[in-house]
């Protein structure tokens, strides 16, 4: 278990259900709201206490001052408890009350900070020895705070004391004393007096003193200390980033074992989440989010390998960019099969449940955050990009190679400047003399136009939430609202969103307690209009069509261009500016939850709970591609028949010999909506039984029943001819449906998937004297995933697990060791998952289909058999082998929690040859095996500590490898060599390969080494069977990764250094070589490398720039340069070191505080993502985490956050 | 007390979920199809053709192709294993993997379609589709035992290695086979097709040019025609061939329609290929690069139909029908058949490097999956069953069954449609061009080819001369869409290889493609035979 001491965890005295009246209460919870209403509820006393008992027991009393006054009670020693006492009080003071309770038995109490301390009455000794001194000192919290109500004694005397507000104290101690300090949630320390007067004492919390609970999620809570599954849980007011709305960024580097990988910044898109790295080779080995109990089913499912690829659906594919990180009180991530097991077929990829903030009895307070971020603007200086003098002088060589012509660049889809220049000779705005010519490019030579700074803006994005806590004994409320305005990093990327969270708790009945909790957020998102990635496995370019990303717009567009002028492309006239304000998407996504639960405590041991949710999500992309937008206006663009006859985009009637190409689009602009929607219901049913028999058996049962049914729908529709400028009345043109049929494409989708389950599960934890525990789980599970075949349907899963805590051993604790908490685990458990979404086929899959005509005469619609029934297909299956340790050192100053995992995979989904006699040679199965194993280690500890000063330090270091044992390999060399590459046997699960690069030859071209010798451009991309001449570069998952977090505090301060580090993985590099390059491009400077002579090619790695003379005679040179973009020299590594957030903040002294008439104020200033202090150098620049793939997505940028939080 | 109570509510609380369960969970997840109707299972069989082609492999491996020699650049290895009988390695969208594929999942949409109609209890109205999905599962084994098997014959079918015949769908992950022996194939074929054929109705299909699509009436018997000729039973071959046609006149290639099409090569293809002609009986449209094979271009004009094999052997040949008296002149090379005498036109294309005569087959289409990156997939459009086709099977039929004039009127017919130059046929008249020529050898190349078949009885003389004649009509008419491999199959025909040199023969290889030589039966696809099927011997 990694314990780490991020935080506490409040709980209250427990109060005894017999003297809870409901009437009586009412009274109470009336007058507390008044108090709440003005404003004085700090002060318990003012409290009136109706009391009647007869020979009670002092606790008894007490409890129900307690429960009625909303204080806390805090007992000393010495109490007798065997006196009883008989009151009758009607309306008294808490003072009054208390009086009638305890002054009769010598039993002394104090009120401070709303709790009440009961202590036995000092005796005086009277014989007060002249060593005796005051001793004054502070009781503070790791962090500083004075701690209220610690009890002071001194050993091996009555004598007691508590801390006041600030967690000051005074006491009279022989200097040769020892002071024993006690905190409810804090473990208990002695501090020698060693003659001091005045004495500093910090507490460490102690998680072990107070029963904490790891929440499972699905309502099972097992005592920490007898949980045996790997699990960690961190706090969210201490993993949080300003700046980052979307929570599950915030755990980068916080949990060992999980590594987060921000492929993309964009609000809305999920990083990379892996809990122990892949466990399915073509699944997508995605954490399960589970939120107060709820699977957050995705609305869309966004393979993992998608996340990167910046297309529109990335901006849904975060589960919980809807929460609130503030509502968030903590996530607990579940990582081996005895801690996921309960989850069965969806925790095969880890878990990670977010519980968030509810209401407390007698805590009312009203909390203000509000961050203000901005982010740096990205600058030319930190990549390897040419400035327009450069650029101008490599077009001048392209020009003397033969490019760059007029006749050429005049007909070009794409041109720049030179485009530009002869457009205008054309037109007669230019003289067409050498002269005037090189006065118009010397005008772009030195125009070194910063796109950055024209689409990067520095506008400060707010997020303001607000939340209430408050809670009497019969209900507690947590009510929140937030809002989050960000205009926008880059141009058009602006978002808003609204949350709001009502969290209410009721104890209907003294063993009835109903829990109502309703979530809902809305978004609002501008994006620039994207299309689909697509693979051009002929010629092997991962491409964007009208890709405007103005990110990748700036990185790769040549700085001679002018902001201000139109140039071509797609043979129409494009603006960035302009295009970004006529082409762009809007996002709509609203999540709603409504979910209650009812818990009855049939008896003391026994807790039987219902939970019903009803979660609906629907999110809307409209892509508004505008009437002069240049992706409508490429449908229309013949100024001249070359162009005409060119254009892709234009339709040639293929039923008319002598058609001319004409524009299926020529009035108007595209109008795409895509729809998804999704209702998820889900029913659960389960009982928690907790017993200790004969003071050392202790049974923990949990069991339940859960049904979940998600419907989901999604719409997708292309508008064509929609004039936005007329008022938006569409004018289509037949000739698009016509060519939409002739080539197989429609121009509506409508998809609805139902996914049902059924479960049953059951745990059993057996602990023997707290030393030993034994733990074991069943869950038995069914879908409707499979189709109608009932062989496939159920699934069976479990664990056993064993621990031992050692520091319960009696030899342990006469054994004087600095280590205080030592226990060791172990678990060995079988888990599975339901494999890749597209692999279904328990029963033959139908499709219908287009079956591709000649002619539109022709047409029909079909059905084919998309799957055969494959009807011993199974779940995939996952074996895990778990051992690890947790230790406490010099009073748990020091903790170092260490796992250590194996698994073995079968099952795995695997291509497979077959004999083809169904029809399908190759077919997906349960063939592959995987085997994996990691190490996670995580260590916290406070290095310095006195009254003013802290330091505490944590290291968080994680190892996940994994290698394919068996599979036969089925992928294409461009599955292999691009983008997240593929798992071959014998290799990890997504490794790269590349086309391995031998040198240059004598004309500059690059020569590989092919599956058939040395050549240059015979390479097959499409080839699947000679892959074995491919390189294998390394995995595209880093394996090793962690950070290093340091928290320094001095009084109100607190400065954090936050590191996180990344080994282990490979990168591709941009694919920016081609043997044509536009005037358009923005060029690396490692084009001054480039072959030019011959003998360059024993000095140089980078091949020559084409002459144009050479490409027109062999196009497939073509072939070679895109073989170099993903040959070993194009390829680096993603190794990182990275200071991620560095934040100092600042919390105002109470007193000067309280002056505000406010309780707490805090600042906050933080730097996120603030220096890269190593990375590959060939990355040039480049975030080793992003991968630029156009569309939507953007890096994370460098940015600063003020955060001020404000308590009343 | 209370707890008893609460065990017997959680147990029957589990029992009742346990069984209502499987109903929640029968829900199906998307949209996938279930057949359940006839609609759908008439749709199912739209996929029960299959979308590659054998074409590629069988052209490549007749004589209608030479080597233009190892200085032409444009070939593939693929089509070098093809043109050499090796067994074939190459991946491609004309292999003989996508054949397999395409051919067994168009067999597992058929037993689909069956086990469905089966399971609704063969009712009346799921008759036509009943019959559709028998014949189409009949004409898919039909072409992979003719291509991956030894010709019929009714001494060694029975033991020789046919393929698998099945009759129902495949229902799990990698099950193995045995292969069928020819003969139980072709036993299996006539069975679903006899049963089949009367069941099919025309009027079942959405409209009459996608009918063309699928088995209609006139398809099946055509069909029914070649599996009879292939079987040399040759009377039912000529009646089906009969039922097919019709009146022959009327179900004739209307040149005209194609005709005005003919400045492009490729569309006059496609026109010759159209759903309109009524001379189309079934028609394919398959992913295939036949189109550039056999088009005006570069590709693949290595192993081509040439200038030589057209003027001695096809299409500029001394024809039966060519009046005699142009003989000499042909011989002499001072008449020449021109491009035009062909109502189509026939496409020369020569020059360096490229040597292709060709007749418009197979269009050059596309099926664009990105039209901008200008990717996509090669398509063509081939017509499998034509009335010319039935016509010259039941000519043929009728030779083996010495019905002479019979025949001679159905390939004057043939004749008098497809080139300008038809001159009036008679028995006389065939004995006298089958006579006018020696036998074929390499280097002397004539249209008449020794008949090696030792099952068929055949006369010399007039009736050898006469299949001499109607093999060489065959030929022409079945120019480069494979099926002159089977009939060189089914006469034991021998196959040279020629390399050519300056327009002539060059040199032929000696590896000769004998009468009963093994590699007649194509090895079956690479990773089949690794998945443990038997591969034929070699």
């Amino acid at each position: 278990m990694n314990n780490l001491p991020f935080g506490k965890t409040w709980r209250l005295i427990p109060h005894d259900p017999r003297f809870s009246k409901p009437l009586r209460i009412m009274k109470i919870s009336t007058c507390l709201l008044f108090a709440f209403v003005t404003g004085v509820q700090a002060n318990g006393i003012a409290q009136k206490v109706t009391l009647k008992m007869k020979n009670a027991r002092i606790e008894e009393a007490l409890n129900a001052i307690s429960k009625q006054s909303n204080l806390q009670l805090f007992y000393g020693e010495n109490i007798d408890s065997k006196v009883r006492i008989n009151v009758n009080l009607k309306d008294a003071s808490v003072a009054a009350a208390l009086n009638a309770v305890l002054k009769s038995n010598n039993i002394e109490y104090k009120i401070i900070a709303n709790t009440i301390s009961v202590n036995g009455k000092t005796i005086d000794h009277g014989a007060s020895n002249s060593l005796q001194q005051t001793i004054s000192g502070t009781v503070r919290d790791k962090e500083g705070k004075g701690l209220a109500g610690a009890t002071v004694t001194v050993k091996g005397s009555s004598l007691s004391t508590q801390t006041d507000a600030n967690g000051s104290f005074q006491i009279s101690a022989l200097s040769s004393a020892t002071l024993i300090v006690r905190f409810v949630g804090y473990s208990t320390i002695e501090v020698p007096v060693n003659g001091r007067n005045a004495i500093a004492i910090v507490l460490a919390t102690d998680e072990r003193q107070i029963d904490e609970v790891v929440v499972t999620g699905l309502g099972g809570k097992i005592d920490r200390q007898n949980f045996t599954g790997a699990t960690a849980k961190v706090n969210m007011k201490d993993v949080e980033l300003g700046g980052l709305p979307d929570p599950s960024r915030s755990l980068e580097g916080r949990v060992a074992g999980v590594s987060v990988q921000n492929t993309s910044g964009t609000f809305g898109s999920a990083p990379k989440i892996r809990v122990r790295g892949a466990t399915s080779i073509y699944g997508s080995s995605k954490p399960l989010w589970v939120v107060d109990g709820i699977i957050i089913e995705d609305v869309a499912d966004v393979s993992s390998d998608a996340l990167s690829s910046g297309d529109a659906l990335t901006l849904i594919s975060s589960a919980v960019a809807g929460l609130n990180a503030n509502d968030i009180e903590s996530f607990q991530v579940l990582k081996d099969g005895s801690a996921t097991s309960i989850y069965g077929a969806r925790a095969m990829g880890g878990v990670i449940v977010i519980t968030t903030k509810k209401g407390a009895v007698g805590r009312n307070s009203f909390n203000y955050v509000g961050e203000f971020t901005s982010r740096d603007i990205p600058s030319y200086n930190s990549f390897n990009i040419m400035n327009s003098q450069e650029q101008m002088s490599m077009y001048q060589f392209m020009n003397q190679r033969g490019w760059l012509n007029l006749s050429d660049v005049s007909v070009a889809s794409e041109s720049g400047v030179y485009g530009k220049m002869y457009q205008m000779i054309n037109a007669g705005k230019l003289e067409n003399t050498e002269t005037a010519r090189n006065a118009y490019l010397r005008q772009a030579e030195y125009r070194n136009t910063d796109w950055f700074k024209e689409l990067f803006s520095r506008n400060v994005m707010q997020n303001h939430s607000i939340s209430l806590t408050s809670g009497t004994e019969k209900a507690q409320y947590y009510t929140s609202l937030s809002a989050i305005n960000d205009p926008g990093w880059a141009r058009q990327s602006g978002v808003k969103r609204y949350t709001a969270m009502f969290n209410a708790g009721y104890n209907l009945l003294d063993n009835l307690k109903l829990n109502l909790l309703a979530n809902g957020s809305y978004r609002d998102q501008r994006a620039p209009g994207t299309l689909g990635q697509t693979i051009d496995v002929v010629n092997m370019e991962v491409k964007r069509d009208f890709d405007i990303n103005p990110y990748s717009y700036a990185m790769n567009t040549s700085r001679t261009l002018d902001a201000k002028e139109s140039y071509i492309r797609n043979y129409a006239p494009f603006n960035i500016l302009n295009e970004l304000r006529n082409n762009y998407m809007d996002i709509n996504v609203g999540d709603y939850k409504f979910q209650g639960e009812l818990s009855w405590k049939v008896l003391k041991q026994l807790e039987l709970t219902a939970m019903g949710a009803l979660r609906y999500q629907q999110s809307s992309q409209q892509h508004y591609v505008k009437d002069y937008s240049n992706q409508a206006l490429a449908y229309r663009a013949m100024p001249n028949t070359i162009i005409r006859d060119k254009n892709p985009y234009l339709y040639k009637n293929p039923d008319d010999p002598y058609a001319v190409p004409v524009s299926v689009l020529p009035y108007g602009g595209i109008y795409n909506r895509t729809d998804y929607k999704m209702v998820s219901q889900n029913f659960r049913f389960n009982f928690n039984y907790n017993n200790t028999f004969n003071e050392v058996h202790k049974l923990y049962a949990f069991g339940g029943a859960t049904v979940n049914n998600d419907t989901r729908n999604n719409d997708w529709y292309r508008g064509w001819g929609i004039q936005y400028d007329l008022g938006e009345i569409p004018f289509t043109d037949y000739h698009v449906f016509k060519k939409g049929q002739e080539e197989n494409s429609d121009y509506f989708k409508v998809i609805n998937t139902r996914n049902r389950e059924v479960a049953f599960f059951g745990q059993a934890n057996y602990t023997y004297d707290e030393r030993y525990t034994l733990n074991g789980t069943l869950r038995y599970e069914g879908t409707n995933r499979l189709g109608k075949s009932t062989s496939a349907r159920w699934l069976p899963t479990w664990n056993v697990a064993g621990l031992w805590n050692v520091h319960n051993e009696k030899f342990f604790k006469n054994w004087n060791s600095p280590i205080n908490t030592l226990s060791f685990k172990a678990s060995y458990s079988l888990t599975a998952d339901r494999g890749p979404s597209f692999v279904t086929n328990s029963k033959a899959i139908l499709e219908s289909y287009n079956p591709w005509r000649p002619n539109a005469g022709d047409k029909e619609t079909g059905l084919q058999i998309k799957d055969l029934e494959n009807s011993l297909l199974t779940y995939e299956k996952k074996k895990e082998f778990n051992i690890g340790t947790s230790i406490g050192m010099f009073n748990n100053r020091l903790a170092i929690d260490v796992d250590y995992y194996t698994r073995k995979q079968h099952d795995l989904i695997g291509e497979i040859n077959t004999q083809g006699l169904g029809g399908q040679i190759s077919k997906y199965g349960n063939i592959a095996k995987m085997n994996s194993h990691g190490l996670e280690l995580s260590v916290a500890g406070t290095i310095l500590r006195n009254e003013d000063f802290s330091w505490n330090s944590s290291f968080i270091f994680t190892k996940a490898v994994n290698k394919i044992t068996e599979m036969e390999n089925h992928k294409q060399v461009v599955d292999l060599i691009s983008g997240n590459g593929f798992g071959l046997q014998g290799y990890p699960v997504r490794s790269l390969f590349s086309i391995p690069f031998e040198k240059l030859d004598i004309n500059g071209l690059p020569i590989f080494t092919g599956p058939d010798g040395p050549t240059t451009t015979g390479l097959n991309f499409q080839e699947r069977d000679k892959i074995g001449y491919l390189k294998y570069e390394g995995p595209t998952e880093p394996t090793t990764m962690g950070s290093f977090g340091n928290i320094f505090g001095y009084k109100g301060f607190k400065l954090n250094v936050f590191f996180t580090y990344s080994f282990g993985n490979v990168v591709r590099l941009d694919p920016v070589y081609k043997t044509q390059y536009t005037d358009l491009t923005a060029t690396t400077r490692e084009f001054w490398d480039s072959w030019t002579v011959p003998g360059d090619e024993l000095i140089t790695n980078v091949p020559v720039m084409i002459d144009k003379r050479i490409v027109r005679n062999d196009r497939d040179y073509k072939y070679a340069y895109n073989a170099y973009n993903y040959s070993s020299v194009n390829i680096a590594k993603g190794d990182f070191i990275r200071l991620k957030d560095l934040s100092l903040s600042y919390d105002l002294p109470k007193n000067v505080v309280n002056s505000f008439k406010v309780s707490s104020l805090g600042f906050r200033l933080n730097v996120t993502n603030l220096w890269l202090l190593y990375a590959d150098k060939r990355l040039n620049g480049q975030d080793p985490e992003f991968v630029n793939s156009g569309g939507v997505a953007l890096p994370i940028p460098r940015q600063y956050t003020l955060t001020v939080r404000l308590g009343l | 007390m209370k707890t008893k109570f609460l065990n017997i509510l959680l147990l029957s609380g589990c029992f009742i979920g346990f069984t209502s369960c499987n109903k929640y969970l029968d829900e199906l997840p998307d949209n996938r199809a279930e057949l359940n109707n006839a609609d759908k299972i008439g749709k199912i069989l739209t996929s029960a053709y299959p979308t590659s082609s054998y074409v590629m492999t069988a052209e490549l491996s007749s004589d209608n192709v030479d080597d233009y020699g190892s200085t032409n650049p444009y070939s593939s290895r693929l089509s070098g294993q093809m043109f050499n009988w090796s067994e074939i390695t190459e991946k491609d969208n004309d292999d003989i993997n996508e054949f397999w594929m395409a051919s067994y999942k168009a067999i597992s949409s058929a037993n689909a379609a069956l086990e469905a109609i089966e399971k609704a209890g063969n009712p009346e109205n799921l008759k036509p589709q009943r019959g559709e999905a028998l014949v189409a599962r009949a004409y898919n084994h039909f072409m992979l035992v003719n291509l991956f098997g030894k010709h019929y014959n009714h001494s060694t079918s029975k033991s020789d290695l046919g393929v698998t015949y099945m009759t129902k769908p495949e229902t799990t992950l990698s099950p193995k086979y045995q292969r069928n022996t020819v003969a139980e194939v072709y036993d299996n074929v006539v069975k679903d097709l006899e049963e089949g054929i009367p069941l099919i109705d025309d009027a079942a299909y959405a409209n009459s040019a996608t009918a063309k699509y699928h088995f209609n009436k006139t398809a099946a018997y055509a069909f029914a025609a070649r599996v009879y000729l292939f079987m040399g039973e040759w009377q039912k071959a000529a009646d089906y061939a009969s039922k097919a046609l019709g009146d022959p006149a009327e179900s004739l290639r209307n040149y005209a329609q194609v005709a005005a099409f003919a400045a492009d090569q490729s569309n006059a293809a496609r026109e010759y290929n159209s759903s309109t002609l009524k001379a189309n009986f079934l028609l394919f449209s398959p992913y295939s690069s036949l189109g550039l094979m056999f088009g005006a271009y570069y590709t693949e004009s290595r192993y081509n139909h040439n200038a030589v094999i057209a003027r001695k052997e096809t299409l500029f040949a001394i024809a039966p029908y060519l009046a005699p008296s142009n003989w000499p002149g042909i011989e002499s090379g001072t008449i020449q058949i021109g491009s035009t005498n062909y109502r189509i036109r026939a496409y020369v294309y020569g020059g360096t490097n490229i040597d292709k005569a060709l007749l418009p087959r197979f269009p050059y289409l596309f099926e664009f999956t990105d039209p901008v990156a200008q990717t996509g997939f090669a398509r063509t459009t081939m017509t499998e069953l034509t009335s010319e086709e039935a016509l010259l099977t039941r000519a043929e039929a009728n030779i083996h069954l010495k019905n002479y004039e019979v025949a001679i009127q159905d390939m004057q017919l043939w004749a008098g449609n497809t080139v300008t130059f038809a001159s009036k046929m008679t028995v006389e008249g065939i004995n006298n061009w089958g006579n006018h020529f020696a036998y074929y050898t390499p280097k002397v190349p004539t249209p008449k080819k020794k008949l090696n078949n030792p099952e068929y009885t055949i006369e010399t003389g007039t009736q050898e001369n006469m299949i001499h004649a109607v093999l060489f009509m065959r030929r022409i008419h079945t120019l480069h869409t494979g099926l002159r491999w089977f009939d060189i199959k089914r006469y034991g025909i021998e196959v040279y290889r020629r390399t050519l040199s300056g327009g002539t023969v060059g040199s032929v290889s000696s590896d000769v493609l004998t009468t009963n030589d093994n590699r007649r039966a194509i090895q079956l696809p690479q990773d089949v035979i690794n998945a443990g099927l038997t591969p034929n011997p070699r």
